[in-house]
């Protein structure tokens, strides 16, 4: 593992098994997160984009329901085979995450300030006025306004808003090395979103954190990420520098998903969809899994699935049009 | 907070208002009490003083104005079989059947809480299952059935346990199990059903994604959250209790207020069972009023 | 997170509403109604006729004969044949508060659930009322005050069970009431007691099945808990209740006395539960965790 990388994720294929059969959610997904990099993980729902930010903290059901296999190597361990006494250690202190829903990521009947002291508590072990103090500065490190009410208060008192704030208190409590954002300004206001945002790119910049972004929006991605990454039916589909996938992204998905995003000079009479139905994951096809809504697929995009090839500066692709 | 008192002890009274009168027109639909009291000797003047003493050829309101009245002064009438007044039988009675319901109650928590909580944090596990037995039981089972089976292992074939009576620490023991296995069955099915929830929530989601070890997700934050629903049938729980308390003492012939009620049907003490029905009344408004309040006390989302 | 399953065919969901039935329970059931219909053919002997010379003999499978296949009692009466009798009088008790108060109840439900105002408040109050309350204490002040009797404690059942179906009810026409089917109804002006009858209905009645048949339990249980009291089906009829009830005084000398009316009812209980959560998980899955 090359030294400025803080994770990379080898191969993860992710199976669920149901009463109707097995479910691929993710088949074959390779990752690299860089020391102080923001990447970002793009793709609708069914990507499989959470099941592998899940596959990384390792809170996916355990088999059979659920099989695992590949590698997650966070500073070198691989985390799907540490023990769960060894990633208790490692969640909230060195790998954080954010989910959507602030309200229901938070306790309703405990006190936002103990919600926040206990991963000091689990932690660092602190106590008493240690241990205030430390959810005091939690709350002032995410710009929450008045954080000795904010820790008296009782979740269902607080706005979205600032709930996602104590969600962030929380995840970076323990100054962790890298943070995982899943969806975390979905459920937000605009305003509140770009704050938010904001707060995310300040901690990069001031503490050197790494952070993986899991969303369906460009814009967020436009706002922070440094890179980018295009999940398609549980596989990588196209990677690259931000500022390379917006001016010329190559993969057919990918062009496809920046058409459909309306922006000030489109003509809003039509708007772009993406023609074809969703990935079936519980039989994944033989070849490319795009290929029945792809406009100009070849011979091989039904025989084959593509692999990535790098086609430019940190820019890879998986489509056999592209690579031939 | 003060409205929301108020509002409750409105209701409360209006409710027993209610019952009183349900009560009392009950009675009065028995027939003549008169009749009850006297034997085949007396004559038509000492019926005649009888009816009149019971009030009986006043209009009915003012029947029911008096009979509310005595019952707010703690008269509630003679009994027909014992002649004494049916406020003594139950002073005397009353306490033994708390004592019974108490160690219930203590065995309860025992069982149903950990029971609820495994069984719900386990599904499908050999616990789970366990769990989801006793909860059946309660409701396939009447209550002298468990009753009959204790005493069948524990007094007649291994003979460790008294199968009768108040006498000694012993005799607590099956009739305050009889009536826990109940309100367990119950609790454990309230709990379990939440912890599932709480389990599949966000915010245990969330708690471990910080860190938490999941045997404190479990006991800590899921726990905490499922309590609230079983707080909140609190006065269910009184009522079962009153229901299995009577039958229970029938048959373990304990000297509660059940066993009284039970003595009281066989002579058609009528009386006794109207003081009875008249308290268990109160008592079940009174928790019904109780619970509420502790549940939006425990509730922060319900801030008074 | 995790993906949705997926669409089996028909004729797969149809083998699996069949399949899993709790073949025990439906055969105790069907034994159960065996007894009820037969009555009196299917006993060994007159249920009540005493012999005191066969007193307190045991089951045949514990050493006694075949011609006493469950016992005697300590009159010598055949166990069995009382069992049978007594099978009749419960579902005697069972069909008249299912049919009064469930169907009352339900009726109930539907108005208030359909109405809605002040009537709706008003029934739901009553309702709220009467669960609250301990069944057996009002059953046992009814029997005593007007007397014992079947017929009367068909009414006491009736007056606390006909809430527990007007909550369930009401709470399945409240979701039927904004269905499309209905507002199109309503606002074509179709009157009230129409809607109510041609499209409410038909719509709980799979519900009604559902609770039917898990009350039924209940109310044998509670109607042998107040046998058991003396308060509930009248002697000389053999209600299970009160046969356990005598029988507590021989459970040193002839166990089986009192625990043969107990195993009846706990089987019969159990087997109506199983078979009501059976059809619970086919019918209305809705229900699951639903008010006891």
């Amino acid at each position: 593992m090359a030294g400025d990388e803080i994770l990379r994720v080898e191969d993860l294929h992710v199976t669920f098994s149901g009463r109707g059969g097995d479910v691929h959610a993710v088949n074959g997904v390779n990752l690299t997160v860089r020391r102080g990099e923001i990447l970002g993980i793009v793709g609708e729902s069914g990507s499989g984009k959470s099941v592998t930010s899940a596959a990384i903290m390792g809170v996916l059901p355990p088999a059979p329901a659920c099989r695992v296999h590949g590698k997650v190597l966070f500073e070198g361990v691989d985390l799907l085979s540490s023990s769960e006494r060894a990633m208790q250690s490692i969640r909230g202190r060195q790998i954080s995450m954010i989910l959507q829903d602030p309200l229901s990521a938070l306790n309703p009947v405990m006190k936002t300030g103990d919600q926040i002291a206990e991963v000091f508590r689990i932690h660092h072990g602190l106590s008493g006025r240690s241990l205030m103090d430390a959810v005091i500065n939690a709350l002032k490190r995410v710009r929450f306004p008045s954080p000795e009410r904010g820790a008296a208060s009782w979740p269902h008192q607080l706005s979205g808003g600032m709930r996602q704030r104590v969600v962030g208190a929380i995840a970076l409590g323990c100054e962790p090395d890298l943070l995982i954002a899943d969806e975390a300004t979905t459920a937000l206001d605009s305003t509140i979103q770009l704050q938010y945002l904001d707060l995310i790119k300040e901690r990069q910049r001031i503490d050197g954190l790494s952070v993986v972004v899991i969303t369906h929006d460009f814009g967020v991605v436009a706002r922070i990420c440094d890179r980018v990454a295009v999940m398609y039916a549980g596989k990588v589909v196209e990677e690259a520098p931000v500022e390379t996938l917006f001016s010329g992204p190559r993969h057919p998905y990918t062009k496809a998903l920046l058409n459909a995003v309306p922006k000030l000079n489109t003509d809003l009479s039509r708007l772009e969809a993406i023609e074809g139905v969703p990935p079936r994951l519980w039989s994944p096809p033989v070849g490319c899994s795009f290929a029945p809504r792809c406009a100009g697929s070849v011979v091989e995009c039904t025989t084959r699935p593509p692999v990535p090839v790098a086609i430019g500066d940190h820019h890879s692709v998986a489509c056999w049009r592209v690579a031939s | 907070m003060v409205w929301f008192i108020g509002f409750r002890l409105v209701q409360g009274v209006i409710s027993l208002v209610i019952l009183s009168m349900i009560i009392f027109g009950l009675t009065r639909l028995s027939g003549d009490p008169a009749l009850m009291m006297i034997n085949d000797n007396s004559s038509r003047a000492e019926y005649e003083q009888i009816h009149r003493s019971l009030g009986l050829d006043r209009p009915i309101h003012e029947q029911y104005y008096i009979y509310v009245t005595k019952a707010l002064q703690g008269d509630l009438g003679i009994s027909i079989h014992s002649r004494q007044p049916v406020s003594q039988l139950l002073a005397q009675r009353l306490p033994n059947t708390f004592a019974l319901l108490g160690v219930a109650a203590i065995m309860t928590i025992f069982i149903a809480v950990p029971l609820g909580t495994l069984a719900g944090a386990n599904t499908g596990s050999f616990i789970d299952r366990f769990g989801q037995l006793v909860s059946g039981l309660g409701q396939s089972v009447p209550v002298f059935v468990v009753g009959f089976v204790l005493i069948l292992v524990f007094s007649v074939y291994l003979r460790i346990l008294p199968s009768g009576g108040m006498v000694g620490w012993k005799s607590y023991i099956m009739p305050s199990l009889c009536v826990a296995i109940f309100w367990a069955a119950g609790i454990i099915r309230v709990l379990r059903s939440s912890m599932i929830d709480a389990i599949r929530s966000d915010f245990v989601k969330f708690a471990r994604i910080k860190g938490v070890s999941r045997s404190r997700t479990v006991w800590v934050h899921a726990l905490r959250n499922s309590l609230l629903p079983v707080v909140s049938l609190g006065g269910m729980y009184v009522a079962i209790g009153i229901t299995s308390s009577v039958i229970i003492e029938a048959v373990f012939s304990w000297p509660g207020v059940g066993d009284l009620v039970q003595h009281a049907i066989a002579s058609r003490d009528f009386p006794v069972i109207q003081g009875v029905v008249l308290t268990a009344s109160l008592i079940i408004v009174v928790a019904n009023i109780l619970t509420d309040l502790v549940y939006a006390a425990l509730d922060p989302r319900i801030r008074l | 997170m995790i993906p949705a399953t997926v669409a089996t065919s028909a004729p797969k969901r149809r083998a699996r509403m069949l399949a899993g039935a709790p073949i025990i329970s439906l055969s105790i059931i069907a034994i159960f109604l065996a007894m009820v219909v037969l009555g009196q053919a299917m006993t060994l002997h007159a249920p009540n006729q005493i012999n005191l010379a066969l007193k307190l003999h045991p089951p045949a499978l514990l050493g006694g004969s075949w011609e006493y296949p469950l016992g005697t009692d300590w009159l010598g009466r055949d166990l069995y044949s009382r069992i049978v009798v007594g099978a009749r009088a419960s579902f005697v008790v069972v069909v008249g508060v299912l049919l009064v108060g469930g169907l009352g109840g339900a009726a109930l439900g539907v108005i208030s659930g359909y109405v809605g105002g002040t009537t709706d408040a008003l029934i739901m109050r009553c309702a709220d009322a009467t669960l609250a309350f301990p069944i057996i204490l009002l059953a046992v002040l009814i029997t005593v005050t007007m007397g014992p009797g079947t017929a009367n404690l068909i009414i006491a059942l009736c007056l606390v069970l006909w809430a527990r179906f007007a909550r369930i009810v009401r709470g399945q026409v409240l979701v039927i009431r904004e269905q499309n089917f209905v507002v199109l109804a309503r606002s074509s002006g179709v009157s009230g007691v129409t809607i109510m009858l041609r499209h409410v209905v038909p719509n709980v009645v799979n519900t009604l099945i559902v609770v039917m048949t898990l009350q039924i339990g209940w109310i044998i249980i509670v109607e042998a808990s107040l046998s058991f009291l003396g308060a509930g089906i009248p002697p000389p009829t053999p209600a299970w209740g009160s046969m356990a009830a005598r029988g507590r005084d021989f459970l040193t000398t002839g166990w089986w006395v009192p625990a043969v009316p107990c195993l009846s009812i706990a089987l019969v209980c159990l087997s109506f539960n199983i078979v009501g959560d059976w059809l619970r998980d086919r019918l209305d899955p809705s229900l699951r965790g639903g008010p006891d």
